[in-house]
């Protein structure tokens, strides 16, 4: 199928009643979930997993996938109007943002970050829709040792920008491994740390603890500051669009911030924050008058909101041509992929054109959806921060509860989720991060079974990981990064920010 | 660094330690040429006590190195504990009590009880809140919700 059929395939396939209101649901609630701090778009998805049951996997899919880049777009909002970023990939946005509110350019900033983000996003999609088709034909010729090799590359690449400890961080990616293994074991059958409980046979569920650890562990933290939260004062929007010399100077930062997002994106660990902050970085670097960022500056919004979108977009394309989530984001729709009896992986684009190409045009139509969902209706949006906490936290709860009970009927997943809520909440209050744990738990299947197999075609022997080209480019990257900070001076990338909570 | 990384490290450096007996102990772990199902989670529980080892050496051991700040936040620690001994509560009823009835009781302790807010307010919301979300689930989406006992 050459690339114009493909293109058409997917339009086909997104504008189905169907898909295009699950696309426009999923960019709803995403903006929603961008709005709203304390709430992110691993929470979010992993609250309405159970939800999406009742859909087709595209469908399914289409409406997870617009939570995420619908949150990107949402985050900007809150941090313009009242420099509180809803999302973290939004948290670099205020410093020019907010500046532009007070001075009363609210609106000109709304819509820079708006079409910024529109341009960005339509450009990802390009890029994916060039760029996965190659990737997955080269994947095509992996075996277990490449696969092995690469999800050690996955887990070093998010640990190194772990924003604390890098041996936290592993020692995080090591507990999710060790989760992924409890149930039934593939290969032996035996049985592994199920306790006698029938419900563990299948192991522990990524839904609950992606529950617990983003969505109760967040509510446990926010509750310590309901008292204190501070009331919400909205700048005045007088006027939308942005002016000629606007444009002239927003255009170009957003293709910049576009092409830093896109690329970041793509590499495992990448994702929005980190583009954000690179594509700000820079832009004042590259700018005439570094001394006015952060006072207000047009291009201080736009570089970055593009960049954050690309970054969405970009992220896919591990997913969807490697199977290899790279953050945790993706580690949540892989699983997601996988309950509804889809594998990501080079062979998705061929088996499953519908659903990849499918994907690809809904996100297009979603980024037009955003754009109107977040312009004229922005006064809408503000005012959802004004709900107070002590409405909204019962509400998640109750979303979470009746969420996780609904996947198997089972009161051992609502248990799960408690006890992963509990330890997610004092995991972040010692900073350790949620992150590595879910992306092994997402991955260790398919990481033992590789191993496990590697060792077997080679009697043993661990040469079979270095002997084969692709994966001793792997292995050499991952041991790279485990050494950057050694090599550096022990200085670790302070980038103060965590994806995706 | 946070302040408490000593006393983590010890906890994950003993949930390694165990992890890795548990599985040498109740599993196969076999060997390179033939890995078991022991294998992994052994490894997995070497790998942790390793980290947490490193963890607990890069721990701040001087006070003026960390950030002096306590654990539990004003009533944090009475909030979080009745929080989580309603939401257990929840699991153990719900399939006793029904879907409903064990939502409108539940949603009305954290109303009252965790959010503060008056009981005939919080008698409102937990209404509402629990009607609607029958709806959504169990009305709209078809999902089985357990009718419990007084098959309500």
């Amino acid at each position: 199928m050459d690339f114009f059929n493909s293109i058409l395939l997917g339009f086909q396939v997104a504008v189905q009643p169907v898909n295009f209101f699950l696309a426009f649901l999923g960019c709803l609630m995403g903006t929603l979930v961008g709005v709203l701090p304390g709430l992110g778009p691993v929470a979010a998805i992993s609250m309405l997993l159970p939800v999406s049951y009742q859909f087709t996997p595209v469908g399914a899919i289409i409406m997870l996938a617009g939570i995420y880049y619908g949150a990107m777009y949402g985050g900007s909002t809150t941090s313009i109007l009242v420099n509180i970023p809803g999302e973290s990939a939004s948290v670099v946005t205020c410093l020019d943002g907010y500046q532009m509110a007070k001075q009363g350019k609210a609106g000109p900033a709304l819509a820079v970050a708006a079409i910024g983000s529109f341009i960005a996003g339509t450009l990802g999609i390009a890029g994916m829709a060039v760029f996965s088709p190659p990737l997955a034909k080269v994947a095509l010729s992996f075996g277990p040792p490449e696969y092995t090799s690469l999800t050690i590359l996955g887990f070093m690449i998010l640990t190194f920008l772990a924003k604390t400890s890098m041996a936290k961080a592993l020692l995080m990616a090591a507990f999710g491994l060790f989760l992924s293994t409890i149930g039934l074991d593939a290969v032996s059958g035996n049985t592994r740390f199920a306790l006698s409980i029938k419900e563990l046979f299948d192991g522990v569920g990524l839904v609950p603890v992606a529950m617990g650890l983003f969505g109760i562990s967040e509510v446990f933290l926010n509750l310590e500051e309901m008292r204190g939260r501070q009331k919400v004062n909205l700048s005045k929007i007088l006027n939308l669009f942005p002016t000629k010399e606007d444009w002239k100077k927003f255009v170009p930062a957003s293709l910049r911030g576009t092409i830093i997002g896109f690329f970041l994106g793509i590499l495992p660990g990448g994702g929005a924050i980190l583009s954000s902050f690179a594509a700000y970085g820079i832009e004042k670097r590259l700018s005439k008058y570094p001394e006015k960022f952060g006072t207000g500056v047009i291009e201080g919004v736009a570089s970055p909101e593009a960049a954050n979108n690309a970054a969405a977009q970009g992220s896919f394309i591990p997913l969807m041509t490697l199977g290899i989530p790279p953050n945790a984001v993706m580690a949540v729709l892989l699983g997601a992929l996988m309950i509804h009896g889809i594998t990501p992986g080079p062979l998705l684009i061929k088996n499953h054109p519908d659903l990849f190409w499918g994907l690809v045009a809904s996100m297009y139509m979603g980024n037009l959806m955003l754009v109107i969902l977040n312009l004229p209706l922005v006064g809408i949006w503000v005012q959802v921060l004004r709900i107070p906490y002590h409405i909204l936290f019962p509400l998640i709860i109750l979303f979470c509860l009746v969420g996780v009970y609904s996947i198997d009927n089972s009161v051992v997943d609502i248990i799960i989720m408690i006890v992963f809520g509990l330890i997610g909440y004092f995991m972040k209050k010692t900073d350790y991060e949620g992150a590595p744990l879910i992306l092994a738990l997402v991955l260790g299947g398919i990481f033992e079974n590789a191993l496990r197999q590697s060792l077997m075609l080679s009697d043993g022997s661990l040469t079979i990981f270095f002997s084969r080209p692709i994966s001793l480019g792997f292995l050499i990257a991952a041991i790279f990064i485990l050494l950057i900070p050694f090599i550096l001076g022990k200085k670790r990338l302070a980038l103060g920010v965590d994806e995706g909570m | 660094m946070n302040r408490y990384d000593s006393l983590t490290s010890v906890i994950w450096f003993l949930a390694g330690v165990g992890i890795a007996l548990w599985s040498s102990m109740t599993l196969r772990v076999g060997t390179l040429k033939h890995p078991g199902s022991g294998f992994l989670p052994l490894l997995c529980g070497i790998f942790m006590a390793c980290m947490a080892v490193i963890v607990f050496f890069q721990s701040p051991k001087k006070e003026k190195e960390v950030v002096k700040r306590s654990f539990f936040v004003d009533r944090s620690l009475i909030n979080i504990s009745i929080l989580v001994i309603i939401l257990l509560a929840y699991a153990f009823l719900l399939e006793h009590l029904g879907f409903n009835l064990t939502t409108f009781i539940v949603l009305f302790f954290i109303f009252t009880v965790v959010a503060r807010t008056r009981w005939f307010i919080g008698m409102v919301e937990s209404l509402i809140a629990t009607a609607a979300c029958y709806w959504l689930f169990g009305y709209l989406m078809k999902i089985q919700l357990p009718k419990g006992w007084l098959r309500f």
